[in-house]
């Protein structure tokens, strides 16, 4: 962050080789462990299914035969009644114009029925919704000593299986690093897997639901879609009040992002005090209910109708509100009508705001920045997370990957951020792994002080700012930045994102090529931790935290996108909005 | 004069189901022998242009396909103590994604782990032993000519079935699977080996012969051998090993092997501290190929380094005594499976 560090080439050859041996040690231990045998399934589980699907069937059989043998009577009586007049189709005469009458009758009254009854439909089928929460609530408690119980018969993994973890745990971090390419990673890691399957140390049922998924966008990646350069965003910064179920909501609409195919509103909804302490478990799906009838129209009188997306929980809900097909580049305005509240209107015409972005070459690697990233949350939660006993050589997480990335050659010993993280461990009073021991301690930098001594700060100003600023490219990512929401102890910003690269995900570990941090014009720090994000089709919706809380005398706000490569700074005026 | 890569190796045979009869399949010298299929050349074109392959060629080309494959060294075993048997699921699950077909084999099938075939380059066979197959991997070649329609390049077996497994569930395979099949040529690959490991301890240790062999320095993979040098270096370490902890008694975790690229043997030595022994070495790829995979790798307390002269089952080697002292020339016999010293 801000002490300098080498960036030398990365030495893909040593990480690969250093993979490809831990692979062979990790086979080497597994081999010395037992064989799995997979458990069977409980005989008299499986004879009550089968019991229960014979007699489904028996069910089944019966009904058809009865509907058989009742059509083949109905055709015997019709044609012992036709023979007679030798006239086949004598008494069907009648009959067209008779059907044809009924059917208009009943369509008539089905039509006049039509609005009472799909409001009765939906009357009851938000009480049914309702009902069964409240008994779905009543009964979770009733069920939990038998839950309890039973849980001893959960699925245990295969010991072996933490061979893996560890490998995988490796190769995840150092192929997001840059130091080996995606394709190696599914090569050593996918080797390690077949390998143990073959030797029976892990379930074979394992390894072919991995495949499953092999080769899904579900695993990151440079995102598909490349990243578009007409994304631009449009400021709202407008609040409204509405109504849901009865009960009040703030709305707080933050910016409009257009792009080719698609247009999505940013939002951010509170739910009122009254409503925060009802317990009433129907409300969510009240709220998406709501939120699903969003509606707006256009000055060319055009109208949308759209998706909903986001989520929250007992006070605050994020919103993404999905218009299909996006407005027309003719349009000025748009009414985007909110549930119980009056119609907000968006200005499409306004020109983009002038905001400073300046864009600079990197000059820390990514190593150290994703060891850094992982010691300022170590310092933050103030202890070590440690793993399942064996998974990680029971060693902590953060130490024991520190240990494998420099026996990998992905950091040297003189390493700035090793440096850190053996000062952050000192000021913890926890000490270094063998392999970490000669470390030399440095000075924690001023801004992760400054960022610890701001912790517990709760004053941060309560309002929003609509950015709506697209960055330029970083490292064949585009972004636009939406609103920043500030609270007493924190902000948050929505980002939307294309060409993104979903990111790795080990167990507590969350690896990025991508990094945000912010400083405002008194020099204070703020971290983004991992916050919350959408991943679809190399599009993104981040939700950043940024931590500690925006100082209340800050003016404005350099937000920085870290890449490999590039960094990108925007400045942005703290000029609050009202929000929530 | 290298003796070929071989050389040290007895032949292997084993039986499959093919079709209504039960065939048999030998490798020997290296290559591929479908014995019961004396025009294999023109069913090969038959299943090239869309035919079915019979499963005898299926493995065949399997077997072509995955001889220069470097996950058989990350996959196969590492000694002989190291059992590796895939399966049933495993290899039912292969056996649908290759598309062989119903009945071949699989786990219900009583044949399924009497699969064999094996073998990799022909050139060297006689042109009268018109049984013989021959694959070269890596590279297009003509293979044969049938009529007025001839074939080049590398075959996929039985394209028909494969294609239509890529996209739906055919129902032979064993149930439960259909989420697996739309893979991709890794998932492909993937399942062949499965299905080549399937055949029983001695092919996997004459495919990791071949693999080895393909990337030596006289390999055809040998101008690419740089990129592999992480893996090459894995699967030295990983086979020297168990190997070296038998002739030293030390840690397996204590062997530090990397790849020799001059001419000779290499070279081994033995550091300790602290009571404990590690031992450093440098050794050909070669080395996996023509020493580890005949099993000659320590003979009666011998580390043998490489292969003088070989016409299985007598050999002439050269073998340390210890770490640092030189090779010593002897000549050793295989008999009931185990190679043992006959003369100095």
């Amino acid at each position: 962050v801000t002490a300098a560090s080498e960036h030398a080439a990365p030495d893909r050859e040593r990480a690969e080789t250093y993979l490809r041996l831990l692979a062979e040690t990790e086979l080497r231990r597994a081999i010395a462990m037992p064989e799995y045998k997979p458990p069977r399934e409980r005989r008299p589980a499986r004879m009550i299914a089968l019991l229960a699907h014979s007699r489904r069937m028996r069910r089944r059989r019966a009904r058809l035969r009865q509907v058989a043998s009742q059509q083949a009577a109905s055709r015997s009586q019709a044609v012992s009644q036709r023979l007679p007049t030798g006239q086949p189709g004598a008494q069907a005469t009648p009959l067209p114009p008779l059907l044809r009458r009924a059917a208009e009758s009943l369509e008539s009254a089905r039509a006049l029925a039509a609005g009472p009854t799909a409001s009765m439909r939906r009357t009851a089928a938000r009480t049914g919704r309702r009902l069964g929460a409240r008994m779905r609530s009543a009964t979770w408690p009733l069920g939990q000593p038998v839950r309890r119980k039973s849980r001893h018969r959960s699925h245990q993994p295969p010991p072996a299986e933490s061979c893996l973890t560890r490998l995988a745990t490796v190769a995840g971090v150092i192929a997001a690093l840059g130091f080996i390419s995606a394709q190696t990673e599914e090569d050593i890691v996918g080797g390690l897997r077949l390998a143990l399957a073959a030797r029976s140390r892990i379930d074979a049922r394992d390894l072919l639901r991995y495949r499953r998924f092999r080769g899904q966008p579900m695993r990151r990646r440079a995102g598909r879609t490349a990243a578009s350069a007409s994304l631009r965003a449009i400021p709202v910064g407008a609040v409204a009040e509405g109504e849901v179920n009865g009960h009040r909501v703030r709305f707080s609409l933050g910016v409009l992002l257009v792009d080719q195919g698609s247009a999505i509103l940013t939002a951010r909804a509170r739910l009122d005090l009254g409503l925060t302490r009802d317990r009433e478990p129907s409300r969510a799906d009240a709220m998406i209910e709501a939120l699903n009838e969003i509606t707006a129209s256009d000055d060319l009188g055009n109208s949308y109708r759209g998706s909903f997306s986001g989520g929250g929980g007992d006070h605050r809900w994020d919103i993404w509100f999905h218009l299909s097909p996006p407005p027309p580049a003719a349009a000025r305005w748009l009414d985007v009508v909110l549930p119980g509240a009056p119609a907000v209107r968006v200005r499409l015409d306004v020109a983009p705001r002038d905001l400073q972005v300046t864009s600079e070459p990197v000059t820390t690697s990514a190593a150290d920045r994703f060891l850094d990233a992982q010691t300022i949350k170590l310092l933050r939660s103030g202890r070590l997370h440690r793993p399942r006993a064996a998974a990680l050589d029971d060693e902590p997480v953060l130490f024991w990957l520190a240990s494998q990335l420099l026996a990998a050659g992905v950091v040297t010993a003189d390493s700035a951020s090793l440096r850190r993280l053996a000062a952050a461990a000192a000021r913890l009073g926890e000490d270094l792994p063998s392999q970490l021991s000669g470390i030399q301690a440095d000075e924690l930098p001023a801004d992760w002080v400054g960022l610890l001594a701001a912790a517990d700060r709760g004053d941060g100003p309560d309002g929003m700012v609509a950015i709506a600023v697209a960055l330029p490219e970083v490292d064949g990512a585009r972004c636009v930045i939406g609103e920043l929401f500030s609270e007493a102890d924190g902000a948050s910003l929505h980002v939307h994102c294309a060409g993104w690269p979903e990111p790795h995900r080990h167990g507590l570990l969350h690896i990025d090529r991508f990094w945000w941090s912010a400083r405002d014009d008194l020099g204070g720090w703020y971290d983004s931790d991992d916050g919350s994000g959408s991943y679809r089709n190399g599009h993104a919706d981040l939700d950043l935290r940024f931590r500690p809380a925006i100082s209340p005398r800050a003016r404005t706000l350099d937000i920085i996108l870290t890449g490999i490569t590039t960094q990108v700074t925007v400045t942005v005026p703290l000029d609050w909005q009202e929000a929530l | 004069v290298i003796p070929t890569w071989w050389a040290a190796f007895a032949p292997a045979d084993t039986s499959l189901r093919c079709g209504d009869s039960t065939h048999r399949l030998r490798w020997t010298d290296g290559a591929l022998h479908a014995v019961d299929h004396p025009d294999a050349e023109g069913e090969l074109v038959l299943a090239a242009l869309g035919g079915d392959a019979t499963p005898c060629l299926d493995l065949v080309i399997a077997w072509g396909r995955r001889s220069d494959d470097l996950t058989v060294l990350a996959v196969g075993p590492r000694s002989a103590d190291d059992k590796v048997t895939i399966p049933a699921e495993i290899l039912g699950w292969a056996t649908a994604v290759s598309g062989a077909p119903p009945g071949s084999r699989g786990p219900g099938n009583p044949q399924a782990r009497a699969v064999s075939i094996g073998g990799t380059i022909s050139g060297h066979q006689p042109a009268a032993r018109k049984r013989t197959y021959a694959f070269r991997p890596g590279k297009a070649r003509r293979l044969a000519s049938y009529g007025l329609a001839s074939y080049r390049g590398r075959l996929r077996p039985r394209p028909a079935v494969g294609s239509g497994l890529v996209h739906g569930w055919t129902g032979f395979a064993p149930g439960g699977l259909a989420h697996l099949l739309g893979g991709g040529e890794t998932q492909e690959a993937q399942a062949e080996l499965v299905r080549l490991l399937a055949l029983g301890s001695a092919f996997q240790f004459r495919l990791s012969a071949a693999v080895a062999h393909a990337w030596s320095a006289d390999g055809e993979q040998a101008a690419r051998a740089d990129r592999a040098r992480p893996a090459l270096t894995a699967a030295l370490t990983g086979r020297l090993a168990p190997a070296a902890a038998q002739w030293l008694d030390i840690d397996l975790g204590e062997v530090q092997a990397s790849i020799h690229d001059g001419d000779g043997w290499g070279e081994l030595e033995l550091s300790k501290t602290g009571g404990t022994g590690r031992l450093h070495a440098r050794m050909p790829v070669r080395w996996l190929a023509s020493v580890w995979a005949p099993g000659l790798a320590v003979v009666d307390q011998h580390l043998v380094v490489s292969v003088v002269d070989a016409a299985w089952p007598t050999a002439r080697v050269l073998a340390l005594r210890s770490p640092g002292s030189d090779p010593v020339e002897l000549s050793i016999r295989q008999d009931k499976g185990h190679w043992s010293v006959t003369a100095r």
